[in-house]
C-alpha cells in the first residue's frame, strides 16, 4: 500500500484545498410536497437529505411530553451511498448512536416548550458519503428546519477537523478520515459561540486538541457565512412572492 | 417512564446547595468511592462500584476470521446489558434502551480502540486466516448515575486482569491453542490507559459537575464524557447534544480529566497488582482450573522404559525380579 501524502510540500491537501479551507457547499430548500420542511445539501462530494415533519400528533401516546415536543431523529445511509455496497442495516450501532446525538443536539436548541404533546421528526439520509457525514446531516437538518418554520434559539452549524501529520486540517473528507488520526465533528451555535456537539476519537495531546477543536469552530463559523448568505436570498425570494416587502 | 422522580422541592434544594456543597457531601470535582473486585475463579471478570452504581464486566475470547481489509489486526467487541435490574425505567422503552446501551459501548469503544489502547495488530494468529476476537461484556447491575464511568472502569480493568490462551503455529502451518493448564496464557498488550471521566451541565450550562448521581442526573441540561490517560492525552471525547457550552468551559474540563485520569489509573493497577498477589498467596494458579480435576505428574520413567527394564528383568533371577517389576508397574498404575 503506497503511502498517501496528505500534505504536499506546497501545504495543499489532497483535493487541493488549504488545512483551514471547508469544501464547497451547495443546497436547495423545499424539495418534498409531504414533508413540513425539507433540504438537499452537498458538502463537496458529501450529499445528504433532510426531511422534518412537525410539529405533528404523536404517533407513539405513551411518549408524548405533557410540556414540550419530542424530537425523533433518524439518521441512515444509503446502501449506494459508499464506495462498496453496504449491507442494509438500517438499525446498525453507529447510526443509532448519530442519531441520538443529532437528537440531543435539536432537543436543546428547538424551542420545544412551544408545542407541547406534539412531535417533529427529523429524517436524514446520506446519498453520498466522502467524509462528514455526521456534520452534512446536522447542517441540511437545520436548514429543514428552518424550511418547515420551528422555531429555534440559533442556526446549528457542524463541521469536522482532524490531525494528520501534526497539521490540523478543517473539513476531512473520506480519504483523510481512512488516515486514522483523530476525527473531531463539532456542532456550534454561531451567534451565541456555544458548542452542542462534540466528538472526538483517537489519541491527541491537550495542545493539540484545543488547536483542532478551535479549527473545527472556525469551519462551521466559514460554513455559516455561506448558509447565511444564501438564506437571505430565499428568504427576500419568498418574501417578494407574497408582495409583504412594505 | 423517568429514571427517578424528583420532586419541586428537591430540584430547588440540590440547585442551592450546589453552591457549597452536593447533596452527598461531595464537592464539585470529587468521584464517588469506587470499589473494584475480582472472580476468584475466573481471570477478566471483574464487579466495579461507583458509590452505588455497579457493572460487571466480562472479558472472553474465541478465534475468528478477520474483518474486511484488516487481516493483521484482531478485534474488540463491546456489549452493553442495560436489563431492567439496573433500573425499572429499563424494562419497556426497547428503543430508548437499547440507544442508551449502544451509546456506552461506542464510547468505551472509542476509548479504548480507537485511540489504539488496546495492541490489535498483538492479536493476530495467523494473518489474513485467523485473529483472536476478544468480546467484552458489560452488565450493569445498578445503575444510581454514571452507569458510563463505571462500565468503562469495569471494563478496561477486565482487559488488564484478563489473560488469553497461548497459542503455538506448528510447522505444518496448523494452529495449536494450548490448554491453561499446559502453558500459562498471556495478558494482553496494552498500550495505555484510558480513562473516561464524565462531566454534568446543569441549567444554561455554566455550573458543572463531575460524576453526578441517581438525582443530579436527573437536574442535567447536558453531559461530556472525557477520556484521558496518565500521560495528559485525550483519547475520546463525547458532548452528546445538550446545553450548548462554550469552548473554554470544554478545555477546562478536558484538564480536569486529565487529573482526574492519573488517579483511578492508580487505583486500577494497585488493585490489579493486589490481586496478583492474593492470587499467588492462595496459591491459586494464574488460570481456571476445576477443583476436582487430578494434578498430572510425570511418571519417573517412560511405559517404554519399563518394558525394557521388564524385559531385562526376566532374563535374571526370577524372584528378584518379579519384585521390581511389580513396584515399577505400581507405580505406574498408581492413579495420580
Amino acid at each position: 500500500m503506497s503511502k498517501i501524502e496528505f500534505i504536499s510540500p506546497e501545504g495543499l491537501r489532497v483535493d487541493g484545498r488549504r488545512p483551514q479551507e471547508v469544501r464547497k457547499i451547495n443546497y436547495r430548500l423545499n424539495l418534498f410536497s409531504r414533508a413540513d420542511g425539507s433540504a438537499y445539501y452537498e458538502q463537496g462530494n458529501t450529499r445528504v437529505l433532510a426531511a422534518v415533519y412537525g410539529p405533528r400528533q404523536v404517533t407513539r401516546r405513551g411518549a408524548s411530553k405533557h410540556d414540550r415536543a419530542i424530537i425523533n431523529c433518524e439518521y441512515s445511509m444509503a446502501t449506494f451511498s459508499t464506495g462498496e455496497r453496504r449491507k442494509s442495516a438500517k438499525r446498525d450501532r453507529r447510526s443509532t448512536e448519530i442519531s441520538v446525538v443529532i437528537r440531543q443536539t435539536f432537543e436543546s436548541v428547538i424551542l420545544t416548550h412551544l408545542y407541547p404533546r406534539t412531535q417533529i421528526d427529523i429524517f436524514m439520509q446520506v446519498l453520498q458519503a466522502d467524509g462528514g457525514t455526521r456534520c452534512a446531516c446536522i447542517n441540511a437538518a437545520s436548514l429543514a428546519l428552518i424550511d418547515a418554520g420551528i422555531p429555534m434559539r440559533d442556526f446549528v452549524v457542524s463541521c469536522a477537523a482532524g490531525m494528520i501529520d501534526g497539521v490540523a486540517l478543517t473539513d476531512l473528507n473520506y480519504i483523510e478520515d481512512s488516515a486514522g488520526g483523530p476525527d473531531l465533528p463539532l456542532a456550534i451555535l454561531p451567534k451565541q459561540n456555544k458548542i452542542c456537539l462534540l466528538q472526538m476519537d483517537s489519541k491527541l495531546t491537550i495542545e493539540q486538541y484545543e488547536e483542532v477543536m478551535q479549527m473545527a469552530v472556525e469551519g462551521c463559523k466559514q460554513i455559516h457565512a455561506v448558509l447565511d448568505a444564501k438564506l437571505k436570498d430565499v428568504t427576500d425570494q419568498l418574501v417578494n412572492k407574497r408582495k409583504t416587502l412594505l | 417512564m423517568d429514571k427517578c422522580v424528583l420532586s419541586t422541592n428537591e430540584r430547588a434544594f440540590i440547585h442551592d446547595t450546589l453552591e457549597q456543597i452536593r447533596i452527598d457531601g461531595r464537592q464539585q470535582y470529587d468521584y464517588r468511592s469506587v470499589n473494584i473486585s475480582f472472580q476468584q475463579e475466573k481471570l477478566g471478570q471483574v464487579q466495579v462500584s461507583l458509590g452505588k452504581t455497579k457493572v460487571i464486566a466480562v472479558v472472553s475470547c474465541d478465534v475468528a476470521a478477520p474483518l474486511g481489509d484488516r487481516g493483521t489486526e484482531g478485534y474488540l467487541l463491546f456489549n452493553t446489558e442495560l436489563s431492567p435490574m439496573a433500573g425499572q425505567h429499563y424494562a419497556k422503552q426497547r428503543n430508548a434502551q437499547s440507544e442508551a446501551s449502544i451509546e456506552i459501548s461506542r464510547v468505551i469503544e472509542r476509548a479504548l480502540r480507537g485511540s489504539g489502547a488496546i495492541d490489535t495488530e498483538a492479536l493476530c494468529i495467523v494473518s489474513g486466516e485467523k485473529v483472536w476476537s476478544i468480546r467484552v461484556d458489560l452488565h450493569v447491575i445498578d445503575d444510581h448515575g454514571n452507569v458510563m464511568d463505571c462500565a468503562h472502569l469495569a471494563a478496561i480493568t477486565a482487559l488488564l486482569h484478563y489473560k488469553r490462551p497461548e497459542v503455538t503455529i506448528g510447522e505444518d502451518g496448523k494452529v495449536t491453542i494450548h490448554e491453561t493448564q499446559d502453558r500459562d496464557p498471556v495478558p494482553l498488550s496494552v498500550h495505555h490507559i484510558p480513562i473516561c471521566v464524565s462531566f454534568g451541565f446543569l441549567g444554561d450550562g455554566t455550573k458543572c459537575l463531575i460524576d453526578p448521581s441517581l438525582k443530579e442526573e436527573e437536574m442535567l441540561t447536558g453531559s461530556m464524557t472525557v477520556a484521558a490517560n496518565t500521560h495528559g492525552q485525550i483519547c475520546a471525547v463525547q458532548k452528546g447534544g445538550g446545553v450548548p457550552v462554550h469552548s473554554s468551559q470544554i478545555l477546562t474540563c478536558t484538564k480536569i480529566a486529565a487529573l482526574k485520569a492519573k488517579d483511578l489509573t492508580d487505583l486500577i493497577e494497585t488493585s490489579i497488582r493486589n490481586d496478583e498477589k492474593q492470587r499467588k498467596f492462595n496459591k491459586l494458579p494464574a488460570y481456571a482450573r476445576p477443583k476436582e480435576a487430578p494434578v498430572k505428574v510425570k511418571p519417573v520413567i517412560t511405559k517404554q522404559e519399563l518394558i525394557d527394564l521388564n524385559e531385562m528383568v526376566d532374563s535374571d533371577d526370577e524372584e528378584e525380579g518379579e519384585k521390581d517389576v511389580v513396584y515399577l508397574q505400581e507405580l505406574f498404575d498408581q492413579d495420580v
